[in-house]
């Protein structure tokens, strides 16, 4: 094939990206860059944060549209991938190479869809309406004590609303940290002025109201669901591809799906990962970010292998929040403590390694770590709990 | 560290030598700039404005690698001595600064026309 022509499907960060990085290797040919929303690529992270909190508006991604010669098609959904060729709601799209990055979608309660008082958030247009709900004295509701809930719940907080943030577990961001590392943010929502229920249930959402299970009965204007996330991927159902059970795109470490010419990238991609000896997938910007270099040079022949230290950061209860690496259970957990500046980090350490850090308002923490984690740097784990010392000078001498 | 002290006419004292370790950077703040980050590449001196031009990160509290800075909030990267970009998502250049070192000090001023 003389004439190649590449789509991407996706005009969030990682696919706009892989457009950028496609260029600057070399690829002349056609480009598509496919786009469900009627907006060019935008960036999201500002959208839980600035915009929701201080009317900052849509923060376009920047790229030199006039040398990256793309065919941009936005307000089209993909629908279905067959043999070479994309259908879409503006038709069917040939192609030689194929990107997926359609990203992910929250995940609703059950029988809330389409009612006007209930929110969640992941466009710039969900924002918008969310803003616009968020007015002064206004009683929210925010389900789910994740990221994205503590970032509306501090924006709610400071756009003057009365916040309750209802979470199913026993602590704050039981998806991401172990039950020691999240009961160290309960504080937060005190201190925040946020009224956080562990342990609730949402049984019903009414008008005006929200039920727990037990009988309690909440007022709430407005109820935003932050409970996660499912992957893009509905439209791939009968495409052959290797969908795992929650249906992210089974990709190797070169982020190459099953099928010749196909790559994944992004939130809806879970690819094998050397490093951490297992499959991962992350839903951050940071993935959007850098899996785009990988997936450009698989698609264009070249060897490339995907192997990052994962991170992602939050900014709520005006703290830096930042995360690095991947830990499990099994590890062991390290504080570092600094109470005057009232800033911590936790290190998760298998043996001598450290295998994650998450850092508040210790961004020095997480550069070191970064670092540390991607060299397998041994440490010394009584020094690595001085938070006085530099993280990177708890690192073992060579042995 | 915060210094305001004079002592050449037209350079600024940003810090001591010692201050900075080779393959570090610290954060200064002193008149009349606004925050610097000042390095230390392989002995030799570097400033540059402290913030990133892709967002609101302090750079001081990023990672040094050779005369590569990388930015702690999104990884972008820029070139110590020149202020270029060198990794996405950076990509407007850093204001750089003339440094010279006197008498154990480190000292700026604002980089005239090339």
């Amino acid at each position: 094939v003389t004439r190649r022509r590449i789509v991407i499907v996706g005009a969030g960060q990682a696919g706009l990206e892989t457009a950028i990085v496609l260029r600057e290797s070399g690829y002349i040919g056609p480009l598509t860059l496919v786009g469900a929303e009627p907006h060019l690529p935008y960036e999201r992270p500002p959208l839980s944060k600035k915009v929701l909190a201080h009317d900052a508006e849509a923060t376009p991604l920047e790229a030199d549209w006039d040398d990256l010669q793309l065919d941009v098609r936005l307000g089209c959904r993909a629908l279905a991938l067959g043999d070479g060729a994309l259908a879409t709601t503006d038709g069917d799209l040939a192609f030689d190479g194929l990107v997926i990055a359609t990203g992910s979608a929250p995940r609703e309660l059950p029988g809330t869809a389409g009612r006007a008082n209930v929110h969640t958030l992941r466009t710039i247009d969900d924002a918008l309406a969310l803003r616009a709900a968020m007015v002064p004295g206004a009683r929210v509701v925010v389900v789910g004590a994740g990221w994205i809930g503590a970032e509306v719940a501090t924006a709610a907080v400071h756009r003057g609303c009365s916040v309750t943030v209802l979470e199913t577990a026993a602590t704050p961001f039981a998806a991401a940290l172990p039950p020691e590392v999240g009961t160290r943010t309960t504080s937060w929502f005190e201190r925040g002025a946020i009224d956080l229920r562990l342990g609730a249930r949402v049984v019903a959402i009414g008008d005006g109201t929200v039920e727990l299970e037990g009988g309690e009965s909440l007022s709430a204007d407005c109820v935003v669901v932050g409970i996660g996330v499912r992957p893009e991927t509905h439209w791939l159902r009968d495409s052959g591809l290797a969908l795992d059970a929650a249906g992210r795109i089974l990709v190797d470490a070169s982020l190459h799906t099953g099928l010749p010419g196909v790559v994944a990238v992004g939130d809806c991609a879970a690819w094998e990962s050397r490093r951490y000896g297992r499959r991962l997938h992350v839903e951050h910007w940071d993935n959007a970010q850098r899996a785009p270099a990988v997936a450009a040079l698989t698609l264009l022949g070249r060897p490339a292998v995907y192997d990052p230290v994962p991170y992602f950061w939050s900014e709520a209860f005006d703290r830096m929040i930042q995360f690095a690496g991947h830990g499990e259970p099994t590890d062991t957990l390290v504080f570092r403590e600094d109470p005057e500046a009232d800033a911590w980090a936790a290190c998760w350490m298998r043996d001598d390694r450290l295998m994650a850090v998450l850092a508040v308002d210790r961004t020095r923490d997480v550069s070191q770590a970064r670092r540390l984690i991607a060299d397998e740097s041994p440490l010394d784990a009584q020094l690595a709990a001085d938070a006085s010392v530099p993280l990177k000078k708890a690192v073992l001498a060579a042995r | 560290v915060e210094r305001a002290v004079t002592l050449v006419q037209g350079w600024t004292v940003l810090c001591a030598e010692e201050d900075v370790d080779e393959g570090e950077v610290i954060r200064v703040v002193v008149d009349p700039f606004p925050p610097i980050a000042v390095y230390n590449v392989e002995g030799e001196f570097y400033a540059t404005q402290d913030r990133c031009t892709h967002a609101e990160a302090s750079l001081a509290d990023g990672g040094v690698d050779g005369r590569i800075i990388e930015c702690p909030f999104h990884g972008g990267c820029f070139d110590i001595i020149t202020g270029r970009a060198t990794a996405r998502p950076a990509k407007k250049p850093l204001q750089t600064y003339d440094v010279r070192v006197a008498d154990g000090h480190v000292l700026a001023r604002e980089r005239g026309p090339e």
